[in-house]
């Protein structure tokens, strides 16, 4: 059973799919009958066609299913609100030049809110998310490793006090594999693998844990079609086929390189294929 | 009498993550090398494979290549710390104990991208180079390249130390600027608490000492991304999503003035249309119906990838390179000289 509440990033190298499988991830937890958000962290909002206009504020897209857009600005001023109590100084917080000018610069404020948010409901935190199932279009490795670490390095400059509060809070549910599931995507691609194999090890160095996802693979039933063409049609040397050949090829030397045993793999044909393999994946969560 | 000063020539790469902005500008640099000219790239975190290749401790086995192409890897900490040894050296000492700038200065919005302007500044005075590349770091969208100096000197011109530190005794409105100030300060302790937020206001003021060497280089870099010797170049990779996004961030470039000489199309898949039918008609007579709707799938979307690269061009006049999908991949130096062939003929 998947616990209330989970958090599900997706990562990986630039041009993996991470927006298109959450988004379809988070549209099958939805018709699982999982009250979920889908959000992405610091994108570039105006790039969606198919959701429309989508901001801090989550924006329900059917039943279950809600979206937002968050950047750590958002986040901070939602913490603010919610822990000054008087309306005033709130309002004198941000007022104040030298906050906004100091929001603006600090690092690591915007990734700690930002984390901080996103985990309130699992660490009895407010302002709490109320979800079932939250997923998370997260920024490509380097920049998802920076932002994981940022509360590890704020445990270094603050260790007592708030700070150190949340941030303990934060990488407690953040390891947590009950809480926390981090995919990192990969394709059939040794540029992108090697990748694959540097976020994993540079997140297992900090403590945290992830599970491979091989995205855009030719689907077991494509491979069985492939190796029923008989060598004479080999000779006819029609480019389209040896592709997907070599693309075979160098698919079944990456998977023999991946030692995880609970691979899932997606491949990249028709959305009705992907519909399928979306609901195996997460009937096998339950 | 001739100048032996070169005329260098600067040519940024834009584009998102994951298109191989690393890889093709690095090819890019040793097929101009290779051909004679004293090159240099910039490049921020590139695959450790690439790293490997481009950083030679005791230079490239290619004597031409040995002599002609210079590699350097941006670290915005490094660029920090060098902008530190220019000024006073006891406010140097103490902004590198600070923790926060110790962990996190990448973190700074803008830091990166003020990186490579500061090296590319520097590098331009030397006149040694008869063109120097910049690969831009990893963005969501290019456009931020240019903005995100902007916002560095925003901070930076809004004379961080007057808002910190600043004595406001002289009128009304001072007195009311300061009351303000500590009540926003005092609640922003309250909420961080006490060590980081001493770290954090310590750090602002001695990054204050920089301000005038940063708005030094923001003002000199305008000048190179305005000049006539500068050029920009855009990666996209062979998807239909990401040269919907290359459109329109061109458009939103030139809005700024900044205009794309090249589109760089990577992994692009030559088909022939007469190929995937026959090899539809294939599987379809032996009844592989799987394989069929593949490639059916596979005609369309390379149908629709291939009329956006045209209308691209026949619209909005650019140059457009398109890279066939190696499949191989580049793991000696001969392969890099190689595939830079490739990549130029």
């Amino acid at each position: 059973m998947l616990k209330k509440g989970k958090i599900h990033f997706f990562t990986g190298k630039g041009g993996v799919g991470k927006s298109h499988l959450s988004m379809n991830f988070a549209t099958e937890l939805a018709s699982a009958g999982h009250n979920t958000l889908w959000l992405e962290f610091n994108q570039n909002p105006s790039e969606h066609k198919a959701l429309g206009p989508v901001s801090f504020q989550p924006k329900k897209i059917s039943e279950n299913l809600s979206v937002a857009s968050w950047n750590g600005e958002d986040c901070l001023q939602e913490f603010v609100k919610y822990s000054v109590k008087l309306r005033l100084i709130y309002e004198t917080f941000y007022r104040s030049k030298a906050i906004n000018a100091l929001i603006k610069a600090a690092p690591a404020l915007r990734e700690i809110a930002f984390l901080g948010y996103l985990t309130s409901h699992l660490r009895d935190v407010k302002p709490a998310l109320d979800y079932d199932q939250i997923v998370v279009d997260a920024p490509s490795t380097g920049h998802f490793l920076s932002c994981l670490r940022v509360p590890l390095a704020l445990l270094d400059v603050s260790d007592f006090g708030p700070m150190g509060f949340h941030c303990r809070g934060i990488l407690k549910v953040l390891r947590d594999p009950t809480l926390t599931t981090i995919y990192n995507i990969f394709l059939a691609e040794p540029l992108v693998v090697s990748e694959y194999e540097f976020l994993k090890n540079e997140l297992h160095k900090s403590g945290f844990e992830s599970k491979p996802w091989f995205n855009k693979a030719l689907s077991p039933k494509l491979l069985e079609d492939l190796n029923g063409l008989s060598a004479a049609e080999f000779e006819t040397h029609l480019k389209a086929i040896e592709n997907l050949q070599t693309l075979a090829q160098q698919q079944n030397q990456v998977l023999k390189g991946i030692k995880d045993k609970d691979l899932i793999l997606t491949s990249d044909t028709s959305i009705e294929a992907l519909k399928i393999e979306f609901k195996e994946i997460v009937k096998s969560l339950n | 009498m001739k100048s032996t000063q070169k005329e260098t020539k600067v040519e940024f790469f834009l584009g998102s993550g994951g298109v191989g902005k690393s890889t093709i500008s690095a090819l890019s640099a040793v097929d101009l090398a290779i051909k004679g000219q004293q090159v240099l790239i910039a490049t921020f975190d590139p695959s450790l494979r690439l790293k490997d290749l481009l950083v030679k401790d005791k230079g490239y086995l290619d004597p031409t290549l040995k002599q002609n192409l210079h590699v350097h890897i941006l670290d915005p900490k490094a660029v920090f710390e060098e902008l530190l040894s220019q000024v006073d050296p006891a406010v140097a000492t103490s902004v590198k104990k600070n923790k926060l700038f110790a962990n996190l200065i990448e973190r700074i919005q803008g830091v990166q991208e003020f990186s490579s302007l500061y090296f590319l500044n520097t590098k331009l005075k030397s006149q040694k180079y008869d063109l120097i590349i910049i690969d831009t770091p990893p963005l969501q969208n290019s456009l931020d390249f240019f903005s995100s100096p902007e916002k560095l000197q925003d901070l930076f011109e809004s004379t961080i130390v007057k808002l910190f530190i600043g004595d406001f005794n002289k009128n009304w409105l001072e007195k009311l600027f300061r009351k303000t100030r500590d009540i926003a300060f005092s609640t922003l302790k309250k909420l961080t608490g006490l060590e980081f937020f001493e770290q954090l206001i310590s750090l602002m003021k001695a990054l204050e000492t920089l301000q005038p060497i940063i708005l030094d280089t923001l003002k000199e870099s305008q000048k190179i991304l305005d000049s006539k010797n500068t050029k920009y170049k855009f990666i996209t990779s062979y998807e239909l999503e990401r040269l919907d996004q290359a459109l329109l961030q061109i458009e939103q470039m030139k809005l700024k003035n900044i205009d794309i000489s090249t589109l760089i199309v990577n992994k692009f898949e030559s088909y022939e249309i007469q190929d995937i039918e026959s090899s539809v008609a294939i599987s379809n007579k032996k009844g592989l119906t799987t394989l069929k709707e593949h490639l059916e799938y596979l005609k369309k979307s390379h149908l629709d990838k291939f009329n956006k690269i045209q209308s691209i061009k026949e619209n909005k006049k650019i140059n457009t390179v398109l890279i066939p999908n190696f499949l191989a991949q580049i793991s000696t130096e001969s392969d890099l000289i190689q595939q830079s062939k490739v990549l130029y003929a």
